[in-house]
């Protein structure tokens, strides 16, 4: 796209140096303070002093922090699987399909983020109780699926936009049913929008602390993220060298699903939104 | 148009089907309420071993943070054993963080949620009970009880308009604590006393090691104010009058943040420094003085220190006094235990209570953790009582008294006004005057 | 069972209907009862600490526009959103455009580079914190130690730094949300009409100037906004970070309405901060999207 001349050779690895070095060394720091002997957490040594895996294995080996890294993963995928579906067939409708109130409740959807979560939480806690889901898996993954539902409603519905109608309606007149349509035609040519979708919804389920915290009381569902401040920000003192030992096995699994799906999630992030 | 109703109609049935479908897994959580939970445990691994519900008995809900800390988790374990095997009973706990007990005790009793028992700090104990959720406990386990097994002074802090709402469980005073390798390197071998001498100390060491905090003061967080309270005091100055109106705005109060700015000034306090920083530095031998409850020691360690070495590095010491003969100032410290009014199992959890305090459990909970005992039987253990660490704390407790927020619903607004406003002092935004002005002010508007 | 809704004849509307009605559904139980529920406590007393409240009319309104320090927590509520997303989305930007170039290793650099987006925002914030902390502060040992600075400076300790300080560990946090959205829209620029630029005797500059930030207009404004919107709710960073000091340096909308609800336990007046930041939202909104009408 760009030409190789000086002037963008110089820009290229001045970027390159600097934000690379804004971007990985605290990544590189919060290893380094992983794998210190406690007694060495604040020094200064950068890869240099003692080293441990104590914290590492001390993660890896405590039930409880495996427990809710269990829980983020499975409200992780449940919400963000939740999220797509529910998206893709909002966005569908508004795509593809004329009612009235149309425009409307895609505004609506739109407010999703207008108001503070912190105000929010009072009113869906009590309803959480009243459905009896309080406590339960349920409550965080239907809470999450509304954070996803603007970004991935209007990602999904620009996607929609490019596919041509004649598409389906020669599927209608081969008689297929409104379902077979969606699940045979539309979604398969969505599948890297709806890819990128389940990671945002994904990444916006694993780093809520406010909502899991409060909505979730059990100890054997607690989610990763009130886990982590529970059990290492105490009344008295902070674990940082556990903590950044967490954070980091914690960031492992979902790193490899990143690196593999990346592409998609790339593409699939804008290639409607720039089209449509 | 009947079409449209069908439409409708549909639509309804599908997200009744949707919610019917949330809604009974859910009430089935509820229903089974402590069988789920076990059994969720059990598939924990180790932690199920001490969770399986012990058969028969009532099953009552415990609700804290010391059960999910790193460091207390395992002693908690066992304490809660101890419960079960000894009433029978079965306990299974929710918690949180020590910062937001508060706010999760309101939303979950205003919900309606089975609590029974819960530990507080005391802090935060006087919202509890102002939001009326709270039993007497001199009705669940009698006067006499509390009367023979308390200290008056401790039973005190429990207790509003003569109903016992708190059960003491952990209690000292915040004092101070220094490094006497760093006081005895300044030339220091006995601990300053007044406020002149303090100086002139902290100025010694500042001499000696500019690397060093001198006095790691908090300026910032929740700790900020709760410093501020008993220097204030040391100046002669209070908060609030003995008719409750507000008192702050005066002589006193800006030699105190005058004061707090010569020595910023000088460079014997630091900005940026809250409660976890100063525990942090004082562990690395690099500040001399901070305020702390007695778990400082076990902080210490818990940061990097050897327990060998910890006693010649932390020890604890009386706040200087502004003259000669003044007494010395510190403020209360503590755990307790609460019992909810809305608990059917109240004699259960008053059972755990009672075996939480009893001395076998409350010993290993000073010795592991570094807890003082409250009960007068176990302050009278050899361990307690020879402990030369602990004795300190104790005899500031004697003098300590309550946060004078601490009775006040809002009491973290009134904490957050005292921290900002200081701040706006310490860093040169606004003259001591005018930031002491404004604290009363603020104070008044936010009764 | 709905091939067989088909048969009995039901329109297109009415499918198109059906769809949507399982995000309505979630979204009427999430947000509108939750949203309404919140505006009408707003004229209430209502706080945590008691079961029962009653209806003061406009009085948490009136409580929130005379305090003396509301219009300072815009203040800094506007400049956190306006720095937390034009920096990320600047560096992001770069970002993207160096990694798009497809050198040896750049599929691998983005892949890690999405890590600092999936770290808890706690442990990002004690993470910052310890950076920029006044005594033992890894910047201060760099900047000590390569002479730049004398002393030490608390970052988060005064109120000139500490506002920019959380903004930069936002940045880090986000910078990858912002290049892969970005990368997306770098792969979707058509490169027949660079070349057509090229031909006509364009430099990199026009290029980028004149078919490159053209064709990714929509999705610079859908991250902007999306940013915004973000910037706007975030809590977790401020919080670990400064408790919103010194001296309310780092306190936003999101900071007061939380100790205005959690520590204060005023829910009407909580309520009634979050009113006002709808109401200030939806103006922001309503000028927005004229505005893209306009230019349209």
């Amino acid at each position: 796209m760009f030409r190789k001349t000086a002037g963008f050779r110089v820009f290229f690895w001045v970027s390159l140096v600097l934000i690379g070095a804004f971007v990985f060394l605290p990544l590189l720091w919060m290893i380094n303070t992983a794998l210190k002997p406690t007694t060495e957490t604040f020094s200064l040594s950068f890869f240099t002093g003692p080293k441990t895996l104590d914290n590492i294995i001390g993660i890896i080996t405590n039930p409880k922090i495996m427990t809710y890294l269990k829980n983020s993963l499975i409200v992780s995928f449940a919400s963000s699987a939740m999220a797509t579906l529910v998206s893709a067939f909002a966005g569908y409708s508004f795509s593809k399909f004329r009612y009235r109130g149309r425009k409307f409740v895609m505004g609506l959807f739109m407010m999703s983020q207008a108001f503070p979560q912190a105000i929010l939480l009072l009113a869906i806690y009590v309803l959480m109780q009243k459905l009896g889901l309080l406590g339960s898996y349920w409550a965080l993954v239907i809470s999450y699926v509304v954070f996803t539902l603007p970004v991935g409603t209007w990602t999904l519905k620009s996607y929609f936009d490019q596919l041509p109608d004649s598409l389906i309606e020669s599927a209608k007149i081969d008689g297929a049913g409104h379902m077979k349509i969606l699940w045979r035609i539309v979604f398969p040519v969505t599948i890297p929008g709806m890819i990128s979708i389940a990671i945002y919804g994904f990444v916006w389920s694993w780093n809520d602390l406010l909502y899991s915290m409060t909505l979730v009381t059990d100890s054997a569902r607690k989610t990763l993220a009130p886990g982590l401040v529970m059990t290492f920000l105490g009344e008295g003192s902070t674990n940082w060298g556990m903590m950044m030992a967490a954070s980091i096995v914690a960031a492992i699994p979902v790193t490899i699903i990143f690196v593999f799906l990346q592409r998609y999630f790339i593409q699939g992030l804008t290639a409607g939104a720039v089209k449509g | 148009m009947k079409k449209r109703l069908v439409a409708v109609t549909m639509a309804a049935a599908m997200s009744a089907a949707l919610l019917a479908g949330c809604g009974s897994s859910g009430t089935q959580t509820q229903e089974n309420g402590a069988a789920e939970t076990s059994a969720q445990a059990s598939g924990n691994g180790e932690e199920a071993a001490g969770e399986t519900a012990a058969s028969g008995g009532e099953n009552i809900v415990w609700a804290g943070w010391s059960g999910e800390e790193e460091a207390s988790r395992d002693i908690f374990q066992r304490m809660m054993q101890t419960y079960r095997d000894e009433t029978g009973n079965d306990v299974t706990w929710v918690g949180w963080t020590w910062a937001d007990t508060a706010q999760q005790l309101l939303i979950r009793s205003q919900g309606g949620e089975q609590l029974d028992i819960a530990q507080v700090d005391i802090g935060i104990f006087n919202t509890v009970q102002q939001a009326g959720l709270l039993a007497d406990l001199n009705e669940v386990l009698g006067e006499d009880y509390m009367k023979e097994t308390f200290q008056q002074s401790t039973l005190d802090v429990g207790n509003v308009d003569g109903k016992q709402y708190g059960f003491p469980w952990s209690m000292a005073s915040i004092s101070m604590v220094y490094n006497p390798e760093i006081l005895a390197e300044a030339g220091w071998e006995e601990v300053p006393t007044t406020l002149e001498e303090f100086e002139q100390c902290l100025a010694d060491i500042k001499a000696m090691d500019p690397e060093i905090i001198p006095y790691a003061v908090s300026t910032k967080d929740d700790t900020c104010a709760g410093d501020f309270m008993p220097w204030l005091w040391t100046f002669g100055g209070s908060l609030y009058g003995e008719d409750g109106s507000v008192t702050v705005d005066s002589p006193e109060a800006v030699e105190c943040v005058k004061w707090y700015q010569d020595m910023l000034g000088k460079g014997y306090i630091a900005m940026d420094v809250g409660r976890g920083d100063a525990r942090q530095l004082f562990a690395q031998g690099k500040v001399a003085f901070y305020d702390d409850a007695v778990l400082a020691k076990g902080q210490a360690v818990s940061n990097g220190v050897a327990p060998e070495d910890v006693v010649n590095v932390c020890q604890a010491m009386l706040r200087p006094v502004k003259n000669e003969g003044d007494t010395p100032q510190s403020t209360m410290w503590g755990h307790m235990l609460v019992i909810f009014n809305s608990s059917e199992h109240k004699e259960a959890a008053a059972e755990l209570a009672k075996t939480l305090v009893s001395d076998d459990v409350a010993l290993e909970y000073f010795e592991e953790n570094g807890m003082p005992p409250v009960t007068n039987s176990a302050a009278e253990l050899d361990e307690v009582k020879n402990d030369p660490y602990l004795s300190t704390f104790s005899a500031s407790t004697a003098t300590a008294r309550l946060e004078e927020t601490a009775r006040m619903t809002n009491a973290s607004e009134i904490k957050s006004i005292i921290t900002e406003e200081l701040q706006y002092a310490l860093l040169g935004q606004k003259t001591a005057e005018e930031a002491v002005a404004e604290m009363g002010s603020r104070m008044n508007s936010a009764q | 069972m709905n091939s067989n809704l088909r048969k009995k004849g039901l329109t297109d509307a009415q499918v198109g209907v059906l769809l949507i009605l399982p995000g309505l559904a979630v979204f009427c139980a999430i947000i509108l009862y939750p949203f309404v529920n919140a505006i009408l406590m707003s004229f209430t007393d209502r706080s945590l600490l008691m079961p029962n409240y009653k209806v003061v009319g406009l009085e948490n309104y009136i409580k929130v526009f005379s305090d003396p320090y509301f219009g300072k927590t815009l203040i800094t509520t506007i400049l956190f959103v306006i720095g937390s997303t034009l920096l990320p989305f600047t560096l992001g930007f770069i970002w993207a455009i160096i990694l798009n170039q497809g050198f040896k290793g750049s599929e691998l650099l983005r892949g890690i580079t999405l890590v600092n987006w999936i770290i808890p925002g706690t442990a990002i914030g004690f993470l910052w914190s310890w950076i920029f902390n006044g005594q033992y502060g890894i910047l201060n040992a760099i900047l000590t130690r390569t002479g730049l600075l004398e002393t030490g400076v608390a970052w988060l300790g005064q109120t000139n730094t500490a506002l920019i300080c959380v903004i930069i560990a936002r940045s880090w946090q986000m910078l990858p949300w912002y290049m892969a959205f970005l990368l997306g829209g770098l792969g979707g620029v058509p490169l027949d009409q660079v070349e057509a630029a090229r031909v006509d005797g364009a430099n990199n500059l026009q290029v980028f100037r004149y078919v490159v930030l053209p064709s990714m207009k929509t999705i610079i404004l859908l991250i902007l906004v999306l940013g915004t919107i973000g910037n706007l709710q975030h809590f977790d960073l401020p919080w670990t970070m400064t408790q919103g000091g010194p001296a309310r340096a780092t306190t936003t909308l999101s900071i007061d309405v939380y100790t205005t609800a959690f520590d204060n336990w005023n829910i009407g007046k909580a309520a009634t901060i979050g009113t006002i930041w709808a109401v200030l939202l939806g103006l922001f909104s309503f000028v927005y999207l004229k505005q893209v009408k306009d230019s349209d």
